[in-house]
């Protein structure tokens, strides 16, 4: 219901409509934004791209789904195409300094370690692993989706997975590693 | 199959969209291979264990003041509302314009048939040369009934064979 108000207030033009909407859901696309993209200056500028996009084509939004799920496919487009137009930092560069962890000191981290330690992992992959990663482990999509949604084959996706399963494993601790048993 | 085939295809596998060929070699390879095996039970475990931890380590990145006000700009700037004007004036034009085409079609339609029929009338029709080709002989006589002039013959020949080519 707030979605529908908030978008009648954009197309009436409001101008403070658009503030309130990035109030609504920004946060939500910057953490989705953070998923896919190696540092928090890529995702602020991806989630910037989504909604100038989501400007352009306000009128082709009709409803059918919430206005978050619209706007993450405006967003996944858009880091698709970043990836290819962008040369990506090297991630090991841009990452805030934490306390180095390493695979034997990993039974004595709590859970909060273990998170940051597996999104630090995350954006070193590269952007191809990263993004057939998120897609499989955080999305939950079938391989045949993420070959459509990434437009290769399912081979290279089977692939890209295996391998970023390889990196994460020597990346995040055993202990903590979702892929470790 | 050796482990690193196996452990490519367990995704699809716990996805139920292998091959049949590939399943089976799969599971003869997952019921030797304890690793292997391993590994079908953590990629079923993953997913849950990945997506909270990841919420964990997301859920405090907010967007900074600067980048909102940014992106809030950003779209209120790209954003074009409808403007009820244009589309007041815009149909009527349309449909205007549109029968102004339709008149102009009908009439260029008409006026050469409306000619030659008059043509007819006043001047029979001359006997078309023999040594072209029955294409030719078609053009040749609409363009002397039509236009009234031998010289364009040899325009009419030309454009026979372009047609022909």
């Amino acid at each position: 219901m707030r979605e529908d108000a908030l978008l009648l207030r954009i197309r009436d033009n409001d101008p403070i409509a658009w503030n309130d909407l990035v109030e609504f859901v920004g946060d939500r696309l910057f953490q989705a934004a953070c998923r896919f993209c190696a540092n928090e200056h890529d995702a602020e500028n991806a989630v910037q791209e989504t909604f100038y996009r989501f400007a352009k084509t306000l009128s082709q939004f009709r409803g059918d789904s919430s206005l978050y799920t619209w706007l993450y496919g405006i967003l996944f487009n858009v880091v698709r195409q970043q990836r290819r137009t962008t040369s990506w930092l090297r991630f090991t560069d841009t990452l805030p300094e934490r306390e180095a962890t390493s695979p034997d000191a990993g039974a004595s981290l709590d859970s909060e370690t273990a998170a940051l330690s597996l999104s630090d992992a995350l954006q070193k992959l590269t952007p191809e692993h990263r993004m057939a990663l998120v897609l499989r482990y955080y999305d939950q999509l079938p391989v045949l989706e993420i070959a459509k949604r990434l437009g290769c084959s399912t081979g290279t996706v089977k692939s890209r997975l295996f391998h970023a399963r390889q990196q994460m494993s020597v990346l995040v601790p055993q202990s903590l590693n979702p892929f470790a048993s | 199959m050796n482990c690193k085939d196996c452990q490519i295809e367990i995704p699809e596998y716990a996805d139920g969209t292998t091959s049949p060929e590939v399943r089976l070699a799969l599971e003869s390879h997952l019921a030797v291979c304890d690793a292997c095996a391993t590994a079908l039970t953590r990629e079923r475990s993953a997913v849950s264990k990945f997506h909270s931890l990841l919420d964990q380590a997301l859920d405090q990145q907010r967007l900074a003041p600067a980048a909102r006000g940014r992106i809030a700009t950003a779209g209120g700037s790209a954003f074009r509302p409808a403007n009820p004007c244009r589309c007041a004036w815009f149909a009527p034009l349309a449909a205007a314009a549109a029968l102004l085409l339709l008149a102009s079609a009908s009439m260029i339609v008409a006026y050469p048939a409306r000619q030659t029929a008059m043509t007819t009338m006043r001047h029979p029709a001359p006997a078309a040369p023999s040594n072209m080709s029955d294409l030719t002989n078609a053009l040749c006589l609409l363009a002397k009934t039509s236009c009234l002039c031998n010289s364009s013959e040899n325009l009419v020949v030309n454009t026979a064979r372009r047609v022909s080519w």
